[in-house]
């Protein structure tokens, strides 16, 4: 005869206790975990908008001061300005490179596929730190002196997997079936890859390239190594002026930054859904 | 086999069309990354083989820095702070992803908006908030002396528990996806099963979704593990100039004492504690894949 | 005087309400011990959202879950002890068949020893012997099939749960299995409600059938009863073939009714409907019309348009005036010196036994 759990009242009711216990525990440090992840941006984009002098949290008053005070700010200026340019250059070239090279690793069926994307993918596994001091050392000693184009092609060099793995994600979904269609329809390569493929390939590269470009943008750790003492890009700044000229100007640099990486969050929702995008 | 396109088109140059195979297109990539990503790579190498005054190959590089007991001291700090850190982020992240994979998908989108602002966010601006956190006057020790738990704001920032913290958050995002990624590909059924078959909510997670996620969540907590050690930023500005952990050493001697040699030997070590790491996790998760890989084919 | 049997499981007026949606209306059913019941409808019609409130994955927003005489809605699903086949059967892919199959047992608790020998046991009753130390993937798709229900008997529930287990499987393998699972689940006299949308499943393995349609029962009855006597359209024309022509109301005679369908009357049997409308559609089954040369009376004059050689049938289509189409369906085998007609040949199309035609009254979209 099967015991019936079902009737015991006791076992009820510690079943349930347990299961409440356990729910309890996921949401407590499932809510801290979201916390702790929002805690340092909310922040700085509350610190940006006191009155005082100095960074703090929570803000001393309300305004929008220091935001007013970035426009003055000439050092900021042309070192956002330069950052820009430089993401926008990156992003350019990777993005050509990318979308070129995601087109054989999709459709392509040659030996060497697997390898391939292990080469292209492989600047996402290997630390920026040491790709910056190797790049350094590479292009001093081939005898160039560090530059903004030098500099731009680092970037390009660990961005293009970005552009390389939503481009091609978006090209699997595609159904090559629609080309062979439109070929039959009397479309040639050039025309079917415009009419056809691109326009649904934009969404996976405009997220790759909004990632890619969003990358060049925020980043330090090559940029460190291969600015050189002339050029200096907007983290550059920020990091020099965190560390000897700290005001709340800083924070409102970066509550702009934040605001740019939402506006690219939500693009990237609207374009392709964020819930795709984890699954690459 | 290569897809080469047929003669007979018009419009882009005929010549071209004819004669372009498909992999070609992924030359250009694979040349730059060649240039630009591999020989400095093979460089970096180089440099820490050969002497630093120029001539043959030699391990002294290596040599002189495994027996400074420093570089030892530094090499462990990171190793330690980088297990601590992957534990912690583990620790926070799964439970997360696990509820997010029992809720709606309003509320997935909300985790995955608040997963995502931070990892795209510069490493500069998240290290910088933390600053502000950890400082005598930041959000803990407030917190800390209004609960009376304290009467003199404790230091926290210049220290290894700060860095500790801060790392941890600015490397939850990077372990959370790969666990939901894990917990994602496992079958719903799986665990009402259990639970019809008399296993409470939490055994059928112990028992069945744990075991089954487990090779995703070691994957992705060795390539966190590997992503900590290496990381720079936050350990420089949340730990100061005392802090001193492998990748500040290798800017170090990059850019403050010009030792190229050093600092190329350095980074290799790193990336060699790194790789051994992966390859070991990595043989430890296939050998947990229950013989479900193992065994003859026969059906 | 025997005591009355208490049914396994009652549902008394369960309901479900996503918003304003209502996936389960006011549903009552009474299952008693031993008995096959199948829950079936075409998707959406709430089947599954049924099956997951009595196994206690979702509450339900009114009404009651029953077991053995115990309300059992505030009981956690996993002290239910409502065994559950799955439609992709949900083995445990890291574990051994044998321990998949023990896997209730330790989880209440019993020996190892216990645990092996009732493993085995299973094994041999689901015609596995010898398999317990295979992996799922190593199984085929029936023989996972038998572990899963193994697995679910090895507990002995008081009442078994069938998720549409069978839609994974080919054709002739899914009919094999049919047959086997009923035996099986008859000889242990397990208490079954079989989920299907497959009404030649439920038809065959059933000893009722609950039809559903928009989160309700609309019949409950044996499957000759729904067969046989449709309570309405919906039923009538998801099970089996029939063909629908209007019909106007004569007269009616207690179960009976006189109608004029395509110019012809007939006396038929009247399903249970309270319209007193005069109009209203005949149900005749394919089976229950004979094809007959043109010359003769006594039924719709027409031409075939369709004749198919179904193995032991012969399957007709026969257009009758006014773009009616009838569907005939003839025996092959067998005297009776009938023959086969041809496509184009003008025939006249009778019905066999006019009692057991169905009137459905009322306008019907």
């Amino acid at each position: 005869m099967p015991e019936r759990s079902f009737e015991d009242h006791g076992a009820r009711v510690r079943a349930r206790l347990g299961d409440a216990a356990f729910w309890a525990a996921i949401w407590v440090v499932s809510g801290l975990a979201l916390v702790y992840l929002l805690l340092p941006t909310c922040i700085i984009v509350g610190a940006s908008f006191t009155t005082s002098d100095f960074v703090v949290f929570p803000p001393v008053g309300l305004s929008l001061r220091w935001f007013a005070k970035l426009w003055e700010l000439e050092a900021v200026r042309v070192a956002a300005a330069r950052s820009l340019g430089i993401a926008a250059a990156a992003t350019a070239v990777a993005v050509v490179l990318g979308v070129a090279a995601a087109f054989p690793l999709v459709r392509g069926r040659f030996r060497g596929r697997e390898a391939l994307n292990a080469l292209l993918m492989s600047p996402l596994v290997l630390p920026s730190l040491v790709y910056g001091l190797a790049a350094l050392i590479f292009v001093s000693a081939l005898g160039f002196s560090l530059s903004i184009t030098v500099l731009v092609l680092s970037h390009v060099a660990i961005i293009v997997p970005y552009v390389v793995r939503t481009t091609a994600a978006s090209l699997a979904l595609l159904d090559p079936h629609l080309e062979e269609a439109a070929r039959s329809l009397g479309a040639n390569i050039w025309r079917t890859f415009v009419h056809v493929v691109l326009p649904n390939l934009l969404p996976g590269i405009a997220t790759g390239g909004a990632f890619a470009f969003i990358s060049s943008f925020d980043n330090l750790t090559v940029s460190l190594f291969l600015a050189g003492p002339r050029v200096e890009t907007l983290p550059i700044r920020l990091f020099s002026m965190i560390e000897f000229d700290l005001d709340p100007s800083v924070a409102a640099i970066s509550t702009v930054l934040v605001l740019i990486t939402l506006a690219v969050v939500l693009l990237a929702h609207r374009a392709v859904g964020l819930t795709r995008i984890v699954r690459l | 086999m290569d897809q080469p396109l047929e003669p007979g088109d018009q419009g882009l140059s005929r010549g071209l069309a004819s004669r372009l195979r498909l992999w070609q297109l992924a030359l250009p990539a694979t040349l730059f990354l060649a240039v630009y990503f591999f020989a400095p790579l093979l460089m970096l190498f180089w440099w820490s083989v050969r002497a630093p005054e120029g001539g043959a190959l030699t391990l002294a590089n290596f040599a002189s820095l495994l027996t400074d007991p420093f570089f030892f001291q530094t090499l462990w700090l990171s190793l330690r702070l980088s297990f601590e850190v992957t534990a912690i982020t583990l620790a926070l992240g799964f439970p997360l992803a696990y509820l997010y994979t029992n809720l709606g998908s309003a509320a997935r989108l909300a985790i995955l908006f608040i997963t995502l602002l931070p990892l795209l966010t510069s490493a500069v601006v998240r290290s910088f908030g933390w600053i502000v956190l950890l400082g005598k006057q930041g959000l803990i020790n407030q917190g800390l002396m209004a609960a009376g738990l304290t009467d003199a704001p404790i230091r926290l920032l210049f220290t290894v528990a700060g860095v500790r913290l801060a790392l941890a958050q600015v490397q939850l995002p990077f372990m959370l996806l790969p666990l939901i990624n894990a917990l994602e590909q496992l079958d719903p059924s799986l665990e009402p099963a259990a639970v019809s078959l008399g296993a409470s909510r939490f055994q059928a997670v112990l028992r069945v979704t744990v075991p089954l996620a487990m090779p995703g969540v070691v994957a992705g907590a060795i390539l966190n593990f590997a992503l900590t050690m290496s990381a720079f930023i936050t350990p420089a500005m949340v730990g100061g100039g005392s802090f001193i952990v492998m990748p500040t050493l290798v800017y170090q001697s990059a850019i403050v004492t010009l030792q190229w040699s050093k600092a190329a030997t350095t980074a290799l070590i790193l990336l060699m504690v790194a790789l051994t790491v992966v390859w070991t996790g990595t043989a430890v998760a296939k050998r947990w894949h229950y013989g479900a890989r193992e065994g003859a084919a026969d059906a | 005087m025997s005591a009355q049997p208490v049914p396994d499981l009652q549902l008394l007026r369960l309901s479900k309400r996503y918003g304003a949606v209502l996936a389960v209306d006011d549903v009552s059913l009474d299952v008693e011990p031993g008995e096959f019941v199948t829950l079936l409808g075409p998707s959406g019609c709430g089947k599954t959202t049924l099956l997951k409130s009595i196994a206690g994955f979702l509450q339900p927003s009114e009404g009651s879950v029953v077991l053995r005489q115990t309300v059992i809605n505030d009981v956690l699903p996993h002290l239910r002890q409502i065994g559950i086949v799955f439609q992709h059967y949900a083995l445990f892919p890291h574990m051994t068949v044998a321990q998949n199959i023990g896997f209730g047992l330790r989880m209440r608790r019993r020996g190892r020893a216990e645990t092996d020998r009732i493993a085995a046991e299973m094994l041999e009753l689901v015609k596995l012997p010898g398999m317990g130390g295979r992996y799922p993937h190593q199984l085929s798709g029936g023989q996972q099939q038998r572990v899963a229900l193994a697995r679910v008997l090895a507990v002995q529930p008081v009442l078994l749960l069938l998720d549409e287990p069978f839609g994974a499987l080919d054709k002739k393998l899914r009919v094999e299995m049919q047959i086997e699972v009923k035996q099986l689940v008859s000889e242990l006299r397990v208490t079954t409600i079989f989920v299907t949308h497959d009404q030649e499943e439920a038809m065959l393995m059933s000893d009722r059938i609950a039809v559903m349609q928009a989160g309700r029962i609309v019949q409950c009855d044996t499957p000759q009863a729904i067969y046989d006597r449709p309570h309405d359209l919906f039923v009538a024309d998801f099970i089996g073939a029939s063909n629908l022509l209007d019909a106007k109301v004569l007269g009616t005679d207690g179960a009976a009714a006189r109608v004029a369908a395509g110019g012809t009357e007939l006396e038929v049997g009247l399903a249970g409907e309270t319209s007193t409308s005069a109009e209203g559609v005949l149900m005749i089954r394919p089976e229950n019309l004979a094809l007959r040369a043109a010359a003769e009376r006594g039924g719709w004059e027409g031409r075939v348009t369709f004749a198919l050689h179904a193995g032991p049938t012969m399957e007709y289509e026969v257009a009758v005036g006014e773009g009616a189409r009838l569907r005939v369906s003839r025996p092959r085998a067998g005297g009776g010196g009938e023959r086969t007609w041809r496509i184009g040949e003008k025939v006249t199309v009778s019905v066999v036994d006019p009692a057991s035609c169905r009137l459905f009254r009322g306008r019907w979209t």
